[in-house]
């Protein structure tokens, strides 16, 4: 079995966010997994796979294959969406909504930029944009708050 | 019959072992499970990966004929 789907070394993964909610199995290992652990493994398993059929979709020459596999994403999606909800109605995967404080900063946010004004690439190139508009992209990058916040390795430990 | 690029061979061969790791793995859930709900969808799972893993295989085993 691949490291990645040992379930001793997933479960370690989770192990700060592992109730009592569910059964615990025995298994071959001495180390009881419950239901739990079992569907959190599975749904990690198919945001990976996911994420390797995207690439191999974006990557296909064949256009056969390219189909095939984009079917075979759309299942992989109505997976995790069926294994989601089978955790989230038993209270095994909670989610944080976004405060209506976060909502208005938000907004504020855009209204500060809003995309409709900003220069098309073709009208005026990058480096002769208006220097307003370049500190304040370089005060609040989009992809670097975002990633800072709650980056994608964390987020898997954290919404367990 | 077109061939398939060094690229194409790689990444299928990953997510072939993705598919069968994941049928594997859900059949396994199938046993372990306790909740009867969580069973069947483990066996659906389980089933459609396994099915999965035949469609990507055939543009492998195509190519060999």
């Amino acid at each position: 079995m691949p490291q990645h789907m040992n379930p001793n070394y997933s479960a370690m993964a989770t192990t700060g966010a592992v109730g009592t909610t569910g059964t615990t199995i025995g298994n071959a290992g001495g180390i009881g997994l419950t239901d739990r652990d079992l569907f959190q493994i599975m749904l990690n398993e198919h945001k990976l796979m996911t994420m390797s059929m995207t690439t191999l979709i974006l990557e296909a020459v064949n256009p056969q294959l390219r189909q095939d596999c984009i079917k075979i994403l759309n299942k992989n999606f109505d997976h995790q969406r069926m294994i989601w909800e089978a955790m989230h109605q038993r209270g095994w995967y909670q989610v944080q909504m976004a405060t209506p404080q976060e909502m208005q900063r938000m907004q504020q946010q855009l209204s500060h930029q809003p995309y409709s004004q900003q220069q098309p690439y073709t009208q005026q190139p990058y480096t002769q944009q208006p220097t307003h508009t370049q500190q304040t992209f370089h005060q609040q990058p989009y992809m670097q708050q975002s990633y800072t916040q709650q980056p994608y390795s964390q987020s898997f430990t954290q919404r367990s | 019959m077109n061939q398939l690029t060094n690229r194409e061979l790689l990444l299928l061969e990953e997510n072939l072992k993705l598919e069968a790791s994941m049928a594997t793995f859900a059949q396994s859930c199938v046993h372990l499970i306790s909740d009867p709900q969580l069973r069947a969808l483990c066996q659906r799972i389980a089933q459609d990966h396994h099915n999965d893993y035949q469609e990507l295989s055939r543009h492998i085993n195509m190519r060999n004929m």
